[in-house]
């Protein structure tokens, strides 16, 4: 598998130094020319100076021979472009863009780009995960279908607490994967009788976030 | 006609005075506030600083009811990604964007953007007027 | 002893400062190595016929310009055709592999975009071959290169 990487910034040194490690062909095109020549004196010869945006850079990496092109600049207009040019130009498969603003990540996905990567919607996600208080969390957005996974604890007053599942009334699209009670793990079934304080895990289309948060949190 | 205009360099001022004087209404984006020094005082329109970018910035910019977009800023991915915004997001019924890149033209114009790449138009007219001057007598 | 050759003006006298260093080294074991860059846009396995035959009658005219020396400088004449990214880290990785004590670089003037350079080889090698290095700059300059 050949992977290029544009942007030369702290992620994308890491992420080539990993990749190269991983022992993936990788390619990283940076503009700044000092970094370059840096980078060259650390990876040897997978490294070029360079505009990613542009059609000659691009193809000298070889893009049209790349299975993935991923984009990590600071800046998102330029993520956007390189991605763009290298799926319509070069025909790359997989496109992966970083998000530096969390709102664009929608619009990306919106625009063709297959993977976006937002560093400040990970570390949002991994603190809600850390705040024990948050009844509801959102777990992973998953691209396919605006699918969602979210988990839930079930408050004392919900409405769901000592129902079998099959006799909820959960929302259309939800599907509970999991549930979590007393740190024993249970993979229910339609009998399955939840208790106020349990953590449910559910896979849901994410409009319907909101209705399930209701239904088993307020 | 109601026109969004991001990018308020020496063509963006110079199309929001144009449209204002003809009496569209126009809203004028830069995300450096001394960009607009160059716009005439009586300037009817209105003025916004912020990225061309940023979907709140276009938001209340009144992109939801513009007319026509025009995406100018000197760099050409934000170009591109603005205008794709107003085009594929927002459905601004006419945008056109600058893109200095030729090849960078050419690919977004064949992804159904109205491109003006001013590299290509300038050489070309510069061309024309170095084989006009060949061609004359006292050239 | 490694002598790398491109098909420069600098690949014979790299090989007749080799056998003349005879008297310094006794008899020697002759590596002459060319190097097939290969683009980015290739995979580093990419058979590239075309180059390859460059490489092979360069590295033939090398073979033929050593065995027709006098003195019986070489213990051994080999050949060896590589394909890397970089020229001046293959010519290292040989010297290496070959426990060679020695590469004969043969360098000329060129110039990029104006400005006058000995090429990315050259430093390289001095600074990374663990072995004597032995430059020899040949009089005259050779057109652009980038």
């Amino acid at each position: 598998m050949y992977i290029i990487v544009v942007g030369g910034g702290k992620v994308g040194y890491y992420l080539t130094k990993t990749l190269v490690h991983e022992g993936y062909e990788v390619f990283l095109i940076e503009k700044n020319p000092i970094k370059c020549q840096i980078y060259a004196e650390r990876f040897g010869a997978v490294v070029m100076q360079g505009d990613g945006a542009e059609a000659a850079i691009l193809e000298a990496a070889g893009a049209g021979r790349a299975d993935v092109v991923i984009a990590v600049t600071g800046d998102d207009e330029d993520n956007l472009v390189i991605c763009q040019m290298a799926k319509e130009r070069f025909g790359v498969a997989r496109a992966i863009a970083r998000v530096n603003n969390p709102k664009n990540e929608e619009l990306f996905r919106k625009l063709g780009i297959d993977v976006t990567v937002s560093q400040t919607n990970v570390i949002l996600s991994i603190i809600e995960q850390q705040i024990p208080e948050r009844p509801f969390v959102h777990l992973l957005a998953l691209r396919h279908a605006d699918l969602a996974i979210v988990e839930a604890k079930v408050s004392d007053d919900s409405p769901v607490v000592d129902q079998p599942i099959e006799r909820i009334q959960f929302p259309p699209e939800v599907n509970v994967t999991a549930v979590l009670r007393a740190g024993d793990l249970i993979i229910p079934t339609g009998q399955t009788v939840i208790r106020a304080g349990d953590e449910i895990i559910a896979v849901t289309k994410r409009e319907r976030e909101e209705e399930l948060r209701h239904l088993l949190v307020d | 006609m109601r026109i969004l205009i991001v990018g308020c360099g020496r063509v963006g001022w110079r199309l929001a005075s144009d449209f204002t004087t003809r009496g569209h209404d126009v809203v004028v984006v830069d995300i450096k506030p001394h960009a607009f020094r160059q716009l005439p005082e009586e300037f009817p329109g209105r003025v916004i600083v912020g990225t061309g970018i940023d979907e709140d910035v276009l938001r209340s910019a009144g992109i939801e009811h513009a007319d026509v977009f025009v995406a100018v800023t000197d760099d050409d991915n934000t170009n591109i990604m603005a205008a794709q915004i107003a085009q594929k997001i927002y459905h601004v019924p006419r945008v056109v964007l600058r893109v200095y890149d030729p090849v960078r033209a050419e690919i977004f114009r064949e992804l159904g953007l109205t491109v003006v790449c001013p590299t290509t138009t300038v050489a070309s007219l510069i061309e024309e007027q170095v084989l006009a001057g060949a061609a004359s007598p006292q050239g | 002893m490694v002598v790398p050759v491109d098909g420069g003006p600098a690949d014979f006298p790299s090989i007749d400062l080799a056998s003349a260093l005879t008297n310094r080294t006794g008899r020697i074991h002759l590596i002459l190595v060319y190097v097939v860059e290969v683009p980015q846009r290739f995979p580093l396995d990419a058979d590239l016929p075309e180059l390859i035959a460059i490489g092979e009658e360069v590295l033939q005219r090398a073979e033929d310009h050593a065995r027709e020396r006098g003195g019986h400088p070489w213990a051994s004449v080999t050949t060896t055709l590589l394909q890397a990214r970089l020229a001046a880290a293959a010519i290292v990785d040989e010297a290496i592999e070959r426990g060679a004590d020695t590469i004969v670089l043969g360098t000329t003037n060129q110039r990029r975009y104006g400005q006058l350079t000995q090429g990315d080889v050259a430093p390289y090698v001095l600074d990374n071959a663990p072995c004597d290095v032995i430059l020899l700059r040949i009089a005259g300059e050779i057109g652009e290169a980038r």
